[in-house]
């Protein structure tokens, strides 16, 4: 019964602030007193999206693997750190929230794609890189005007035995306040209820002349909205946006009610800065599957807020992982531009959709126009010749 | 390629033939004159194949030499710039200054040597010589067309000249089809084969494809040879300049004229820009391999090649242009409309473009001969060309720039305007028409029975005494 109120609850929350503006506020290591002392345990950068009804917390976090924390709370309810305490639990909210969703980046794959099918499954020789062992810093913080924030997560230099990386891997998170479109092509539409995650691999050294990278993405999605999770694509006609992208892939985390996390992305990377079609290649998305692998969950900002209550079989979060590897055949793989530039939304609620813009609708409204006095002109021919048939009928004309 | 009529030709004197039996080394004998007409078919087929290599490569040309698609599009709007003035100088440079046998040869060496410069600019990496190279294919390309025509009035007139235009037509789709099919899997080989940086594998693809022209050539040289002992032998006199282009008759055209015009330069701006720009967009779209779209994005000519003679056979037996070429344009809107709204299966719209490109060509351009008397068709159809070169560089510019800033279903909302445009006049002029004498849209028994209840009339008038249909 609780869980129904609960739905009802954040459902209408969800109908109340459909396309509402929200007040943005950043905070880097929220509530800690000693930057100095906090900084060297968090990496923690904290975005508040306040509405009229409810708040939504964005959690940037990229102490050990770079996650993205979203949480529905009410709107009075303030996010509390413990800095000296142990990491489990240490991360709070005043009040219980009514839905959490997380993305994370799990892994990094570098493979061999001997045969260029840009397939991982065919892939051969593949190298992991654990996302954690990067040496993330955040170098990038704009907040313009409390309307839109944008942080730069980067690092130059991964640490493991037997791996040696040079190049630079970096991770952005865009926020708006109200609902917009991103920047750059691809231009997903944003709510206020989600941020648009951005990977950038940048002139990476690779092991293989036909290396491809694939990342592996975990999702995290909170009692009560999602039974699963499944992923489906749908194709849309107007690509004013995509640049020439008709496809767009939803992992929607849903139950028996729609208003769960989401990840939305449209299967294509870019090969330079220059977001641009003729830069583009495609990514290839593979299966959800159950992922309970308690080494990585304790790497994220998750295991701060839920401790071990992630795990067992007591647990009622739905803890689910994906691969995504960039580029198709024939692209001549990740050495041609030695970049690739893959972009996401992550959120809650409904997905955001695109809408008709000012030119396609006067477009569209001149040809109806024009198609309607052209067919008034045909039926005006044809009865003026039904007439003509009935005039030589009758006077033998 | 745009149509190519045979209207603007000039008019050649009938070749008599001796009524004695002659041998097959005889120029009178059918045996030469079908290798004439297969060298003149040969004669275009260089020009037609290199006319889309762009488009049948259109992403390897994108992504090999860095172009965005408004750069790309350069190399489809330089070829109709020259033409714009060249569809009227071509004839008459071909009428009274060269011959039909050297403007023929300078015309095939003038694709020759684009294609060479086209594809030098392409080892050089550089667009600037490739926009050259195409602009000189673009004057020697249309010309040529008009030669061929040229030469199938002097060999066949009074005998199977409709048919061997229909051959010629057929031919030059072929032409274009064998393009699309062949040049991507060329690319690839080459690619593969040599190891040199991509946009010089272009450059050697472009100039394998230049053999083409070259055949077209030695097609010319050979015929030149086959007429100039045909001349001889039959004591053919040098045709006379018959008719120059005279622009102040253009004062005295009605405005049914300037519709059909309009209506062709609409049309047609929807059909060839499309086509340019088609294999990136079956690529993306639909998702094709670039073969597929290659294939698909030639089916237009494909089915033009075949269906084109039996459509026009429709035609000629029916009549009813007007009604034709409504629905031929009503036809290539919902067709571009499937593209452009849908993801049904692209093959069922490009289908239906093909066979309503196939029948408009048929019904659109013979009305032109309808409301202009014979001795102005020369400058009339003239202007007609030259006015649809003007607008295929236009919206060929304007295409790649839609492409590059809003993407593929705005630039398929443009054509959907601009077939709404041509379907509108297409209503109007039928409106005039009907309100009038109905001469447009006649059947054939109609016309017949007009033509026969017409008093002998002269030369210079034509069906509608030179006023609008819409003056009573």
């Amino acid at each position: 019964m609780n869980a129904l109120n609960s739905i009802v609850f954040v459902l209408t929350v969800f109908t109340t602030i459909v396309a509402a503006d929200r007040k943005l506020h950043v905070e880097w290591n929220p509530g800690c007193v000693l930057e100095d002392h906090c900084s060297k345990f968090s990496k923690l950068t904290y975005i508040r999206a306040d509405g009229e009804n409810d708040t939504v917390h964005f959690v940037l976090d990229a102490t050990f693997k770079p996650s993205l924390v979203i949480v529905v709370t009410n709107r009075d309810a303030v996010i509390q750190v413990n800095y000296t305490a142990d990491r489990e639990n240490n991360i709070k909210f005043t009040e219980s929230p009514h839905y959490t969703f997380a993305s994370v980046f799990n892994n990094l794959y570098e493979f061999n794609d001997v045969n260029d099918t840009a397939n991982i499954k065919n892939g051969q020789n593949f190298i992991k890189m654990d996302f954690k062992k990067f040496h993330w810093n955040t170098t990038q913080s704009i907040n313009n005007n409390n309307e839109s924030v944008e942080i730069l997560l980067t690092s130059n230099s991964y640490r493991a035995p037997g791996i040696n990386k040079t190049g630079i891997v970096s991770v952005t998170l865009k926020v708006y306040g109200k609902k917009d479109i991103g920047s750059k092509l691809p231009h997903l539409v944003h709510t206020p209820e989600s941020g648009e995650l951005t990977l950038t691999l940048n002139n990476l050294n690779t092991n293989f002349t036909k290396s491809r990278f694939a990342i592996e993405l975990l999702t995290f999605s909170s009692f009560p909205f999602n039974k699963t999770e499944e992923l489906s694509s749908n194709t849309f006609s107007d690509d004013k946006l995509s640049g020439g992208t008709f496809l767009n892939y939803l992992l929607n985390a849903k139950g028996d009610v729609e208003g769960g996390g989401f990840l939305s992305w449209k299967p294509v990377v870019y090969k330079a800065e220059n977001t641009h079609a003729l830069n583009s290649s495609s990514t290839i998305q593979y299966d959800i599957h159950d992922y309970h692998y308690e080494n990585d969950w304790i790497n994220t900002p998750l295991f701060n807020m839920y401790g071990n209550s992630l795990f067992g079989n007591s647990s009622q979060f739905l803890l689910k992982s994906f691969n995504v590897s960039f580029g198709q055949p024939n692209d001549e793989f990740y050495a041609k531009s030695n970049y690739t530039y893959w972009t996401f939304l992550v959120g809650i609620g409904a997905p955001p959709n695109s809408s008709l813009g000012f030119l396609e609708l006067s477009i569209i409204a001149s040809l109806l126009l024009m198609l309607t006095i052209t067919m008034i002109l045909i039926f005006c021919i044809f009865m003026r010749w039904m007439s003509s048939k009935r005039n030589s009928l009758v006077y033998g004309q | 390629m745009e149509e190519n009529h045979p209207g603007s030709s000039s008019i050649v004197r009938d070749n008599h033939e001796d009524d004695c039996k002659v041998t097959w080394t005889h120029p009178s004998h059918i045996f030469q004159r079908l290798i004439a007409l297969f060298l003149m078919c040969l004669i275009g087929f260089g020009s037609y194949f290199c006319f889309d290599n762009p488009g049948a490569l259109q992403d390897d040309f994108i992504q090999d030499m860095n172009l965005t698609t408004s750069q790309f599009v350069y190399l489809y709007s330089w070829y109709s710039w020259p033409n714009v003035v060249m569809c009227f100088i071509g004839g008459f440079l071909i009428d009274s200054v060269f011959g039909i046998r050297l403007g023929t040869i300078i015309y095939a060496l003038l694709v020759v040597l684009g294609q060479i410069v086209f594809a030098a600019g392409a080892y050089l990496n550089a667009l600037w010589i490739m926009i050259i190279g195409r602009l000189i294919f673009g004057i020697g390309g249309e010309s040529l067309a008009v030669a061929q025509n040229n030469y199938a009035v002097l060999w066949f007139k009074g005998k199977e000249l409709n048919m061997v235009f229909g051959f010629q037509i057929s031919f030059a789709r072929v032409g274009s089809t064998v393009n699309f099919i062949v040049m991507e899997p060329l690319y690839r080989y080459v690619k593969k084969q040599i190891n040199i940086p991509n946009y010089q594998s272009l450059s050697i693809v472009l100039l394998v494809a230049s053999l083409t022209c070259v055949l077209s050539l030695l097609s010319a040289l050979l015929l030149a040879w086959q007429d100039k002992r045909a001349e001889k032998l039959l004591h053919r006199k040098t045709p006379e300049a018959t008719e120059v282009v005279k622009m102040s008759d253009v004062r005295y055209f009605p405005k049914v004229f300037w519709i059909v015009t309009f209506i062709i330069v609409f049309y047609y701006t929807s059909i060839f820009p499309f086509v340019a720009l088609g294999k990136v967009f079956f690529e993306k779209k639909y998702n094709f391999s670039p073969d597929s779209a290659n294939l698909i994005n030639g089916i237009i000519y494909i089915i033009s090649s075949i269906c084109a003679p039996g459509l026009g056979l429709v035609i000629d037996k029916t009549g009813r242009n007007l009604f034709w070429v409504f629905i031929s344009i009503l036809g290539t809107l919902i067709s571009h409309m499937f593209l452009a709204f849908t993801f049904v299966n692209p093959y069922i719209a490009m289908f239906t473009m093909g066979l309503s490109y196939s029948m408009l060509a048929s019904a659109l351009w013979p009305l032109i001969a309808m409301v202009i008397p014979e001795h102005q068709m020369g400058t009339a159809y003239g202007i007609a060309q030259s006015v649809e070169n003007l607008g295929l560089a236009v919206v060929a510019l304007l295409s790649g720039i839609i492409v590059d800033s809003d993407g593929y279903y705005m630039v398929e909302l443009f054509f959907c305007l601009l077939l709404s445009a041509a379907l509108l006049l297409t209503a109007i002029l039928w409106t005039c028409d009907s309100m009038n004498k109905g001469i447009l849209n006649m059947s054939i028994k109609q016309r017949n029975q007009l033509e026969s209840n017409k008093p002998p009339c002269p030369e210079k008038q034509n069906l509608l005494q030179n006023n609008d249909i819409t003056e009573d």
